[in-house]
């Protein structure tokens, strides 16, 4: 079979310096410094000295070239945030509550459909049908401002501000995750379960032993962007959690703090640089496995 | 004969996997009991639960909720009387419409342009999921000192002045619009991407056979082939015109410097407004209904024209 790259090389030379490509090209660039310069803006100015930092924004002095890892240490020792009942968190305390909640919530949010994919798909009972027919109208059918009413929910049963109530709350399987896990586990074929079953095995032991491991990098990706939004999401923990302010919850409060030790931007800076190291070390030892992979499955031979 | 019928029943779309026995019941109740359980807790009582709300009023004094079905209808009546309610609507539609727009154009070509392979394809597939990954207080941050601080101080160096753009009451909501289609590129350009893959070789073929440039090739082979994936964006899209908060709360937190707001923001504001425990919690269950009833029947109205669109 001959490749189509061979067939046709000049006209794709030609293509390839075509005017619309060449636009986008320059858009991309464009694009890319305008992440590019104040990336490296922030990361510059988390370890600005203070007094060069303010002497240069007030005309006062050269640019800022002496650098200090000060700015990180104000930042995780001297900040600290106060919940409603008057209990204060400091940096470390809080990266340890994101911890709990972010490794909590990802874990429920992707083991939850991962369960139910796994029986509507396996188990071909009318029952499953009616779960995949409902996630999918329950998807197409937006429901706007149900939070008042989850958070008088969580109060009743006793489930408000607590990481057990939070993870109750994550153990839905009404999103995409459900439909991407049942393509998953459908399209591996039923010859595996029926094998494992002659052979005696019980249906935990297929599912855990046999099913899920072929569906795990898609498994693992679905964890990894939960855990990535949940780590930088404020909000909810915020107004869900208020007895126990998260990495990101208490940085948005830093950043609206006008308290002297954090009011500067490089102690703002150092700060935050400080929540997203976790999420890049978690990016980038897992960043091979972010693969939705539906193409597994088939006995070979 | 009863037995077998029953497995008959049991046994659906000729699948070769079914319910046998008791065990396996067992089995596949046990994986759904707690799911189900939560459904039927956090999705269908929330959701009813919502209604009631909208219904009834809260007492901070008594800390209880009771009926009053007028008192959420009559803060509704008066602020559609409010200018700055019709301005929070037209915004929340303007940011709706740029970024369904501008956020899916630029989408498409950035997804036509990395599925082409063309030059540091893979480099820019990462740069523009790099928003993604990032935390959105660290780029609004960035964002904010380098508008607020670095920007008008360098260019004030080189003899030039700018206005410091995020606090201008006029302002803001433009700088902040275009600063929510910089950062939400990354799903779109992934899926598009994945979906360019698809296409039949063999149809990029002919069309390349019959001279057709890289813009015909995209407007009248990738588009076209893609539409259902681009449909399906815009019908799950409908929602943010009353969820999106438009990255406002992140910027200003409850403190915007000018009346411009989303529904998303106004309802994120109501329940979050700090202080006020659970005041504005029955209207902001009100305030979801009305958009519900708006957003349900749209979405179902624009997902059956595309659809129309698509057969056509």
């Amino acid at each position: 079979m001959i490749k189509k790259k061979n067939l046709l090389p000049n006209s794709m030379i030609k293509e390839s310096k075509s005017v619309m490509n060449i636009i986008i090209f320059v858009v991309l660039i464009v694009y890319f410094l305008s992440l590019l310069i104040p990336i490296i803006w922030a990361v510059y100015t988390a370890f600005n000295d203070i007094e060069a930092y303010y002497d240069f924004y007030a005309f006062n002095g050269d640019f800022p070239t002496k650098l200090v890892i000060d700015n990180f240490r104000v930042a995780f020792t001297q900040y600290e945030v106060q919940t409603i009942s008057g209990t204060s968190y400091n940096f470390l305390e809080m990266t340890g509550i994101s911890l709990i909640y972010t490794l909590g919530c990802a874990f429920f949010y992707t083991l939850t459909p991962t369960l139910v994919a796994y029986a509507a798909a396996r188990f071909k009972f009318k029952f499953s049908s009616v779960i995949y027919a409902f996630v999918i109208i329950a998807m197409a059918l937006p429901i706007v401002g149900s939070m008042p009413s989850e958070i008088k929910m969580l109060k009743q049963l006793n489930l408000f501000d607590s990481f057990f109530g939070m993870f109750i709350l994550r153990m839905n399987f009404l999103s995409i995750n459900f439909l991407i896990l049942y393509a998953q586990f459908e399209m591996i074929p039923m010859t595996y379960s029926e094998a494992a079953k002659v052979d005696g095995a019980s249906n935990f032991r297929i599912m855990t032993q046999v099913i899920l491991p072929q569906a795990i990098s898609t498994i693992t990706t679905i964890f990894l962007l939960s855990f990535i939004t949940f780590w930088n999401d404020y909000q909810i923990p915020r107004i869900y959690l208020p007895s126990y302010p998260t990495l990101a919850e208490g940085l948005f409060t830093f950043s609206l703090d006008t308290l002297p030790i954090v009011r500067d931007a490089p102690v703002k800076l150092a700060g935050f640089i400080g929540l997203t190291l976790p999420i890049v070390i978690v990016f980038g030892v897992l960043n091979k496995k972010l693969r939705i992979n539906v193409a597994t499955g088939g006995i070979k031979g | 004969m009863k037995t077998a019928n029953k497995k008959a029943a049991l046994k659906i779309n000729g699948g070769s996997s079914f319910i046998r026995n008791k065990g396996d019941l067992l089995f596949y109740v046990l994986l759904l009991l707690i799911p189900i359980t939560q459904i039927a807790i956090f999705y269908f009582g929330v959701n009813f639960q919502n209604i009631l709300m909208s219904f009834q009023t809260y007492s901070t004094s008594e800390n209880t909720f009771y009926w009053d079905a007028a008192a959420n209808f009559n803060r509704f009546a008066k602020e559609l009387k409010d200018p700055n309610f019709w301005l929070m609507i037209k915004d929340s539609f303007i940011v709706w419409i740029f970024t369904q727009l501008a956020g899916t154009v630029l989408a498409l070509f950035f997804s036509y342009y990395i599925f082409k392979k063309r030059k540091l394809y893979n480099f820019f597939k990462f740069v523009l999921f790099l928003p993604s990954i990032i935390p959105g207080l660290l780029l609004v941050l960035i964002f904010q000192s380098f508008a607020n601080n670095a920007l008008p101080a360098f260019l004030e160096h080189i003899g030039t002045t700018l206005k410091p753009i995020l606090t201008d009451s006029k302002n803001y909501f433009t700088v902040v619009t275009v600063f929510t289609i910089w950062v939400g590129f990354g799903s779109q350009v992934l899926v598009y991407s994945g979906a360019m893959n698809q296409i039949p070789d063999s149809m990029l073929e002919a069309g390349k056979l019959d001279g057709a440039s890289s813009f015909t090739e995209f407007i009248q082979l990738v588009v076209p082939y893609i539409m259902p994936t681009v449909a399906t964006f815009i019908i799950a899209g409908i929602a943010t015109i009353f969820t999106n908060q438009n990255n406002l709360f992140s910027f200003y937190g409850s403190s915007l410097p000018g009346a411009d707001k989303t529904i998303g923001y106004y309802l994120y504001y109501l329940v979050d407004a700090s202080g006020q425990g659970m005041s504005n919690y029955c209207y902001a269950s009100f305030l979801g209904l009305i958009s519900t009833c708006v957003a349900a029947p749209l979405t179902l109205l624009v997902r059956r024209s595309l659809r129309k669109v698509g057969e056509k």
